[in-house]
Formats: structure tokens, sequence, C-alpha cells
């Protein structure tokens, strides 16, 4: 009768074991998946890059110095993407909207460059991707915060250990970036 | 005096049918300058043609009440004569009241049902195209199969639609129909939504399917929390979305297949968006707020939560009854149920106080145009608050005019 007890004390443990290390890779794979949909994002706000510029190529002066700039922060964009730092890609990505988000606003203030057909397309192509990887990164911060708290719980933090799982880096936004996410239209209800 | 008897059942009947909506002229006063003049030349010939019909309505019912009422009233008589209350128990009421109600609806149901459809076919059309929904259809083909496909209820549920306007509102597709949703057993069918169902093309790129329900009806709400983290997720089919407002995710359960796609539809200002309308303020609201300014309104409900600001409010009627609607609302009864797929919303918002949006006014009485006007203005108004908030999530259109908007202000009397 004791050793049946061990038994199933010992097959409990042993469950238990099991189902809580499941669930300790689920959620770290949740989370790299949420990361992998960032890159996809980014990837593709890169890609759109070179389109921009050959589109207003002929450009001089002011519009110039914002074009050269947005292809330089697009070169260091995707050689911090490829060596994977967050921090570093964080600060690259960041450096690239805010590019971004001058031509944008010198593109709105600035008809004849909006003019052509070919560059309101890209626009709406920008403005899109910016949603989605302002999307994209709160997702990836949702499942980090899960991933984070899941591994520094007692009794995962000891599972944790033994699959040498560390705490993951938020993304965070800028004030621009938040102030951009965060503004409510004035319509009166 | 027998005229006036018959002329009090058929507006104590025409409320059963009509609702409470108080359509006196005066209750608003509009200050929408030259568009809103040119509004009302445009709709007086409308409403004088629409008041013809009224008119003969209620001749018509009144002629048919005059000989059904005295009629039921002689068939009460024999009911009780041959049935003495004593014996007929329960159904003494019945024998009472039934062959008057009976009598009231033999009346009124024909010529009401007529006045009713010439409303919608006459008069609102011209306040939608106001609106820039210039198309108008009696056979909806919004996609209403999209509520009965979804999975939100347990049972079984039928969507009717009726009375569709679609078009252009400020650049982007819009359709919008009422909206009745009956649930089925093997047993009986109960109705258990009646509101307004529209349909707009998202200005932005949605991904997946999304679906926002009010919490309370979902089996699963969305948790957050370790426990749920780790074992509490399907691994198939929609997911749970929990968001970063837990004010969102405690009034709202988000499923969706596509966790980024459901963010960029519940972007922080729309789920705040939602959040507003959920307070469900309507022209009733107003109305009822007497000479309350909409700033102090909005005050109001942020300070309504907060009980030590509530016994501070000054104690008068017209706030403790908005407070009360307010407290209404945030028990969920003005929440509304959203679907995105395929760059569309599907969005059904609940009618509010038992009152139909768009229907006419009672026709025991004479139309007071401008009433009319205002009120059917604010109805179309508040329904169109759901497409800015929508249309208004996307920065290209943000700084776009918002539509039509008229200012009501409510006499201080």
């Amino acid at each position: 009768m004791t050793w049946l007890i061990l038994l199933a004390a010992l097959s409990m443990i042993i469950i238990t074991y099991i189902v809580m290390r499941n669930g300790l890779v689920a959620v770290e794979q949740r989370a790299n998946a949420s990361w992998s949909g960032i890159e996809v994002q980014l990837k593709r706000r890169h890609d759109l890059i070179p389109s921009l510029v050959k589109s207003v190529k002929a450009a001089q002066g002011h519009e110039r110095g914002i074009i050269d700039s947005m292809v330089k922060a697009r070169e260091n964009a995707i050689a911090a993407l490829a060596k994977g730092d967050i921090k570093d890609i964080a600060s690259a990505e960041g450096a690239l909207a805010s590019g971004l988000r001058a031509f944008v606003s010198y593109a709105e203030s600035n008809p004849q460059i909006t003019a052509t057909g070919n560059i309101q397309t890209l626009q709406r192509q920008i403005e899109d991707t910016e949603d989605q990887v302002a999307a994209a990164r709160r997702f990836y911060n949702a499942t980090t915060a899960e991933y984070n708290t899941a591994i520094k719980s007692v009794p995962w933090n000891v599972i944790a250990n033994q699959m040498s799982l560390s705490a993951r880096q938020m993304i965070e936004f800028t004030a621009a970036e938040s102030a951009d996410i965060n503004r409510v239209p004035d319509v009166s209800l | 005096m027998y005229d006036k008897l018959i002329h009090k059942l058929i507006g104590w009947y025409g409320q059963i049918g009509f609702g409470q909506r108080k359509w006196t002229a005066g209750s608003y006063t509009a200050s929408a300058g030259d568009e809103h003049t040119a509004f009302v030349t445009k709709m007086a010939p409308v409403l004088d043609e629409f008041e013809t019909i009224r008119a003969d309505t209620y001749r018509t019912v009144m002629a048919r009440a005059k000989w059904m009422v005295p009629t039921a009233i002689v068939a009460s008589i024999v009911g009780f004569a041959v049935l003495p209350v004593s014996e007929a128990g329960d159904g003494s009421l019945f024998i009472l009241f039934g062959p008057l109600v009976l009598a009231m609806t033999a009346a009124a149901h024909g010529p009401s049902t007529a006045y009713r459809s010439a409303f919608k076919a006459q008069v609102i059309p011209h306040f939608f195209t106001r609106f820039g929904l210039d198309g108008y259809t009696t056979t909806p083909r919004i996609h209403a199969q999209a509520l009965e496909t979804s999975g939100i209820w347990n049972q079984a549920i039928t969507c009717k639609t009726e009375d569709e306007f679609s078009g252009l509102y400020r650049g982007h597709s819009v359709a919008l129909a009422e909206l009745r949703i009956d649930a089925s057993d093997k047993d009986s069918t109960t109705e258990i939504f009646n509101g307004i169902l529209m349909e707009f093309e998202l200005p932005r790129e949605v991904t997946g399917r999304t679906v926002i329900v009010p919490a309370a009806w979902s089996s699963e709400p969305a948790k957050s929390g370790l426990f749920n983290t780790v074992f509490g997720r399907p691994v198939v089919g929609l997911q749970p979305v929990v968001l970063e407002s837990p004010g969102f995710n405690a009034k709202y359960a988000v499923k969706s297949d596509d966790q980024v796609g459901a963010r960029v539809l519940l972007s922080p200002a729309f789920m705040e968006r939602l959040m507003q309308l959920n307070t469900g303020i309507t022209s009733r609201e107003f109305e009822s707020m007497g000479r309350f300014q909409k700033s102090f309104v909005r005050s109001l409900v942020a300070a309504s939560a907060n009980a030590t600001v509530k016994a501070a409010l000054p104690k008068d009627a017209h706030v403790l009854e908005f407070l009360q609607t307010a407290k209404a609302a945030s028990r969920g009864d003005a929440q509304v149920v959203a679907i995105a797929e395929n760059g569309r919303l599907l969005i059904a918002v609940p009618k509010s106080e038992n009152i139909d949006y768009f229907e006419p006014p009672p026709y025991h009485v004479a139309i007071e145009p401008e009433a009319v006007l205002m009120q059917l203005s604010v109805d179309i108004q508040n329904a169109l608050d759901v497409a800015d908030a929508i249309f208004d999530l996307d920065y290209r259109t943000r700084h776009a005019p918002t539509g039509l908007r008229l200012v009501t202000e409510v006499n201080a009397a």
C-alpha cells in the first residue's frame, strides 16, 4: 500500500512537471511567434523605402535631406534586425519611423509630391504598415509580459531555470509614437 | 365626448406601437446654420404630404374604432353574462380587456403599418441623404448572416433585417439596417436583440476575423493571470484577446484568429471610443438633462462612478435621472456586438429605452415639423457617431470634415 501511495505521488509529480513544462514552452512559443510578427512587419516597412526613394528620385533641397536620412535609417534598421539585439532594433526602428513620419508630414504639406498616384499608394502602404507595426508591438509586449510573469512565478521559476529561460525585453513606445497611437479624435458624442 | 374617448384610446394604444418618445415642438432648437434652414425648406412639402397621410391614417383608425370599440364592450358584457367572474377565474381580466385590445388592434394594425411604411419610404430617406446615405431598400443586403454563423450565441439564432440605408459617409461605404435577433430552442423563440446593424468598409488594413461581444455574454471571457496565461488558451479557432485596457476587458470579450489584426482594429483610441459609446448617451438623455451642457455631462459620466463625487452633486432631478441612465448603461444595457473580417466591420447597436430608431411620430396628433426634423436628425447622428468612431481611427481622415453635425440645444424651460 505504501508503495502504491508513493508511486501515485511520484506519478502526480511527474505529470505536474510535464504539464507545467509544456505550459512554459507554450508561453515561450507565443512570445517567439509574436516577435516573428514584428520582424515580418519591420521587413515590410524596410521594403517600402526603396519604392519611396525611386518615386521621388528628382527630390532636391529639404526633401532630399529627408530622403537621405530615411535611407540611412533603413540601412541601420536592416543591420540591427540582422544582428537581433532588441535594444538596437528598437533604436534603429525608432529613427526610421521618425524619418517616415517626417516624410509623410512633408508630403502632406506639399501637394505636388502627393499629386502622383504612386506616392499616394505608397503613403497608404506606409500608414498601413505603421498600424501593423504598432499592433504587432502591442501583441509582442502582451506575450512578453505573460512570459516574464510566468518564468518569475513560483513554482514555474524552478522549471524556467532548468530550461535556461530568461526575462525578455519589452519594447517601449517613444513619446511621439504613444501620442500617435493614443490620439483620440475630437468628435463629440 | 365619444370622439374624445376614442381619441384617448387611440393615443394609449399608439404608445404601445410608437413608444414614449416626446415629439413636441420646442424640445429642440437648431443652430446648424444655413444648411439646416435649407433642409427645413426642402422638407416642408415632404412633411406636409406626410401630414396628409397621418391625418388619413388617424381618420381611418378613428372610423374603425368608433364601431369596433362598442362592439368590444358589448362582447365583454356578454362574456361576463355567460361566464360570471366567479367562474372565469384568471380569465376574467381577458374577458374584461381582451375584446377591447383586439378591437383596437383590428382597427389600427393595417392603417398604422401602412403609415409606418410610408414614413420609412417617403420621409426617412431624405434624412439619410442629408448625411450622404442616399440608398434605400426594403430588402437589405447587409451581411447579417455573419452574426448567425459567428458562434457568439450558444443557441441557434435568426437575424431579421429591414429598411436598409446605404451610401458613402465621409468617403467610406456604410450600410445601416434595423436588426432583430431571435434565439430558438426546441420549445420557443425569444427576441434577444433589437437595434441597428451597421456595416462599414474599414479604413485601414485589418487582417483576420475578430469578434467583440459584451463580456457578460462570453462563456470564456478573456482573462489575464498566470493560470490563464499558461493553461487557458484554446489551440485552434478564435482565441481570446487580452488587451491593455482593464476597463475594456471588463466590459468586452474579444476573440480573434489574428492577434495582430485584432489590435490594429482595437487601437487604444478605438477602445476608448467603444467605451464612450457604451455610456449610451443619446438625444433622450440630453433632453432629460435640461440645461446641462455636453461638457458637464461628460464629467458627470466620469463622476458617476465615484460615490463621494456623486453624493456631492446637486440634487437636481435631471442630474439624478441622467445618473440612473448612465448606471443602467454601465451595466451593459447599451453595449455593442461587432465582427470584423474581410476589410469590413459589422456592428450591432441595441436600441435604448424601448424606443425604435427611425419610427414615425404617433398618428393621433398633428406632426410638429421642427420636432420631427430635429429628432430624426439626432437619431441618425447618434447612429453615425459609431461610423465617426471608426473612421476617425484612420489618421488619413482624422482631419477631414466629420460629416454633418448639428448642434442641439435644449430649452431651459
